[in-house]
Formats: structure tokens, sequence, C-alpha cells
């Protein structure tokens, strides 16, 4: 009520009380179409295929309710479990990983060395290209024939080998060469921006203190460089999620089933199969998950700027 | 008191700095070798790629568009 008052006491004689609806009328309205286009369209067509996960829907929606059938059968998909454990493979390896070069990578550049702009053009340069061209090069170079393994072996190591993405055992992790060197360079960007704006004086201070330099990162620059970390974190984690279009071009989902990933049963599964129901309740799946990684961003975002 | 005091500068070549350059530098192969291949095979016809490997130069040089796909999984 206070902060109503102060506000229409800066605003000049006031005619009245301000009403809390009308006040920025003009900015109301302008507002208002942006506002109806994210409901309906973001949160209506959400709540809409959350609904009609619950149905038999085939070809077309259906209301025909049956409860969590789809979600039972998700379940019991043995695709969908290996779906879910190559994204949590990736997703867990490609955060550590692009975090921790990154990191690195920008440190090193902040040493304040020679060349400093050729390499700092070199490394973001892939986040460039589309995930379709990085899935094609690296399908092309991790190739056992054309590849990196033929080289080797015809350099005369005939026992050399390296074909990840023939193996079904490993093949997320040639997704992840792929996915880290599409990835990376954008990450060490944010966080070069990140050291950039640590004060001089810090490190003045951790000289004059004795700390050497790979502890004054662990143990001062990386706490104070929290907020850009929350912003990689965000950021890397949205990529993992939609992972897509780089298994596609680099294994599409083989060999076999073994590197098939949540996005892509959606798709097959709505596109393809003409199951949407089935489709539905694993894109629902998939949002819950987003919405589990996001509360505890929101919560950290929320305290950080309460406390200023 | 007149010119420079203090120790020595250090050599140009310390460990610290081979370190940091040598890191650099590996890093960038990594990240400069799909372009390489791009390029390389941008430029060879498609015998050529059928035959040889991703990484071998372009004997000759050509801007004919090339049909089929090299490798299928």
């Amino acid at each position: 009520m206070s902060v109503v008052d102060h506000e229409s006491a800066l605003a000049g004689p006031a005619k009245g009380k301000p009403n809390r609806l009308t006040r920025n009328l003009s900015s109301k309205i302008a507002a208002l179409p942006m506002i109806l286009t994210a409901l309906v369209i973001f949160v209506g067509c959400t709540i809409w295929t959350i609904v009609y996960s619950f149905t038999n829907s085939r070809l077309l929606p259906k209301e025909n309710f049956i409860g969590f059938d789809q979600y039972e059968r998700l379940w019991g998909s043995s695709r969908w479990i290996t779906s879910i454990s190559n994204l949590m493979w990736y997703g867990v390896s490609s955060l550590v990983l692009t975090l921790v070069i990154g990191f690195t990578l920008a440190a090193l550049l902040d040493r304040k060395i020679r060349f400093e702009n050729t390499f700092r053009s070199i490394f973001p340069f892939p986040f460039a290209l589309s995930f379709i061209v990085t899935g094609l090069v690296w399908q092309w170079i991790l190739n056992p024939d054309y590849g990196l393994q033929g080289v080797v072996r015809s350099w005369g190591w005939e026992s050399f080998s390296f074909d990840p993405l023939y193996n079904p055992d490993i093949v997320i992790f040639g997704i992840l060469i792929a996915g880290i060197w599409q990835g990376s360079g954008l990450i060490m960007c944010i966080m070069l921006a990140g050291l950039r704006g640590i004060d001089e004086d810090i490190w003045k201070a951790t000289r004059v203190d004795g700390i050497g330099t790979v502890k004054t990162y662990l143990v001062v620059i990386i706490p104070m460089m929290r907020p850009v970390f929350v912003t990689s974190l965000v950021l890397i984690a949205a990529g993992i999620i939609k992972l897509y279009d780089l298994v596609v071009a680099q294994t599409s989902g083989g060999p076999g089933l073994s590197s098939q990933v949540p996005a892509m049963y959606v798709y097959d599964y709505m596109f393809k199969a003409q199951n949407l129901g089935q489709g539905f309740a694993a894109s629902t799946m998939m949002l819950l998950s987003v919405v589990i990684i996001l509360i505890p961003y929101v919560y950290l975002q929320f305290k950080g700027s309460s406390r200023g | 008191m007149t010119g420079p005091r203090g120790p020595k500068p250090k050599r140009r070549f310390s460990r610290n700095n081979i370190f940091i350059y040598g890191t650099l530098l590996m890093v960038s192969m990594y990240y400069l070798l799909p372009l390489y291949v791009m390029i390389v095979t941008s430029l060879k016809g498609m015998p050529e790629i059928r035959m040889g490997n991703v990484f071998s130069p372009p004997v000759e040089i050509t801007f004919a568009p090339a049909q089929g796909s090299i490798v299928t999984v």
C-alpha cells in the first residue's frame, strides 16, 4: 500500500486514488497480444498435450481416456529405457566436460597470452555450424574405413581401433565428441567474459597473500563467478534435452537402437508409428524432467536476486 | 635511482608458457580438424572421396557437384 502511495506522489498531483487496473493502461493494452500468445500457444498447447497423453489417440487426437496406460507402456518399453539412459550418460558427461573445458580454455586465454584473438575465434566457431553439419563431419572422421582409424592403420599400427559409432556400448560417447566440439566454445566465451569481469585487485590481493594461481582460481575466482556458471549450466542443460539432430546426422539411432534419445522416440511415435498418445506421453515425461531441472534454477535465481 | 630494478625478467619459454601454448595448440587441433576435413572434402570429386581417407588433400581440385553420399551408417 505504501509503495502505491509513494508512486502516485511521484507522479505529481494525483486525481483521486490510482486504480491498479487502469494504471499504465496503454502499455498494458500493448502487451496484451504478447501475453495472449504466450498463454494460448505455450501454456495452452502444453496442457493440451498433457491431456491427450491420457488418451489412446492413434493417427488423430481422440477423447478416449484410458488413464495411465500410455505411461505404463512407455516405461515398459526397452527403447524408452535405452533413450533415457543414453540421455543421462550424454547429459552428465557433456555437462561436466563442457564446463571443465570451457573454464580451462577461458582461464588459459586470460593469462595475457599472445595470439589471444586467434585462439578466441578458433574455439567458438563450431557454434556457428548446424548440428547436421557437425554430425556429418564427425561421422566421416569417426568412420573406421575413411577416418581416424583408417589413417592410423595405414601408418602401420594395424591393431589400432577407434570406432565409437559402430560399437553399441560406447556409441553415445562418439556423439558426445561432436556435441562437445560444437558447444564448448560458446561456454568458453561466457566464462571468458566472466573472468574479465573479475577485478584486477582480487589478483593483486591473492598475490600479496601468496596464494598460487591454480588455488586462486579454485577458491576465489570460481565462487565469484557463480552467476556465470548458472547461465552456462542452463544453456548446456537446454542443449542436452534438445539433443536430436546430432544423433540423426551421426547414427540415426543406430547401431540397432543403441543411440536412441527421447526426442527421437517422441518424433518416431508421433509421425512415423502414428501413435500420438504414446508420443504425447513421452513428451510429457520430457517436460516433467525439464521442470524438475528448472525448479532449482528458478529457486537459485530468486534467492540470488532477493539478496542483492 | 634510474634504470629498471628488481629481478631479471623470466625467460620467454618458461615451463608455464610451454604448458599454456601447448594446451591451446592441441585443443585448437581438435577444433580445426573438422573444418579441414570439410574444406578438403568439398574440393574432391566423388571417386576420390570413395578411394582415400577424409584427411588426404585433394589430388585434383574440382568444383563440380558430387552425387551420392560418402558413407552410410
